[in-house]
């Protein structure tokens, strides 16, 4: 998926493991967008998280 | 559902094989496991199915009355510490307990990011930032020399974007 992503999307913590950071930053050649899970409710509630997330590295970059 | 059930802890869950991080209280009732919706106010607005295995659930801390949770009461947090110790409880109790422990998310920034958001702590939370910036950028691999790309596949990799674009961006922004 090298060249693929633009970002991954993903729990904060997960970034602690040195595997997940090597492949999205090195395999994969994209970023890590983290957001925060320690509300840990209904995993649908983090689909607005994840839209917001996306939505404000889009705006970074001017894309929208 | 109704607003009077009680829900059993049935166990915690953690994504991650080992701590430290938060971890999602789980309970049964009616033979079903469920979630706490929280609202704004840190209550139970309701509880939803969730669809775990029960093998993946670690074992709640010794039984207490907090084990058994109903609609409207305050929601309940939990944490696993590195050295698999888990704590359960209220915002304000799991917030006592991670104040006394936070020089021990020292080698984990993103979890001590985690925890500096649920505290409310803006200094720890400077700090844990910069500690995860400066990780990630060690994590950049930099031995290898640029690659110098040829004019073909440099066009070929403005096709493959504007592809991308066109498919991908185009039609999500569409959407905001």
């Amino acid at each position: 998926m090298g060249d693929q992503l633009l970002f991954v999307v993903l729990p904060k913590e997960f970034l602690e493991e040195t595997a997940i950071r090597d492949a999205i930053i090195n395999v994969w050649n994209c970023d890590p967008v983290m957001y925060a899970t320690f509300r840990r409710d209904t995993p649908a509630s983090y689909y607005a998280v994840v839209r917001e997330k996306v939505r404000e590295r889009f705006t970074e970059a001017t894309r929208i | 559902m109704n607003t009077t059930d009680t829900y059993m802890l049935a166990g915690i869950y953690h994504p991650r094989q080992h701590g430290p991080g938060f971890g999602i209280p789980v309970f049964l009732h009616d033979g079903q496991y469920w979630v706490q919706d929280i609202s704004s106010e840190d209550h139970v607005r309701q509880f939803v199915t969730c669809d775990v295995e029960a093998q993946t659930l670690r074992l709640p801390p010794l039984p207490t009355d907090s084990t058994m949770h109903s609609i409207g009461k305050q929601a309940l947090y939990a944490f696993e510490a590195a050295d698999g110790t888990m704590k359960l409880g209220t915002r304000a109790e799991v917030s006592t307990w991670l104040q006394s422990r936070v020089t021990e998310l020292q080698t984990t920034p993103f979890v001590l990011h985690d925890v500096a958001e649920f505290l409310g702590d803006s200094a720890l939370l400077s700090e844990a930032q910069a500690r995860c910036d400066m990780l990630l950028q060690r994590s950049r691999k930099t031995t290898s020399a640029p690659e110098v790309t040829s004019v073909s596949s440099g066009t070929t990799r403005a096709t493959k974007i504007q592809w991308e674009y066109d498919l991908v961006e185009k039609p999500f922004c569409a959407q905001l």
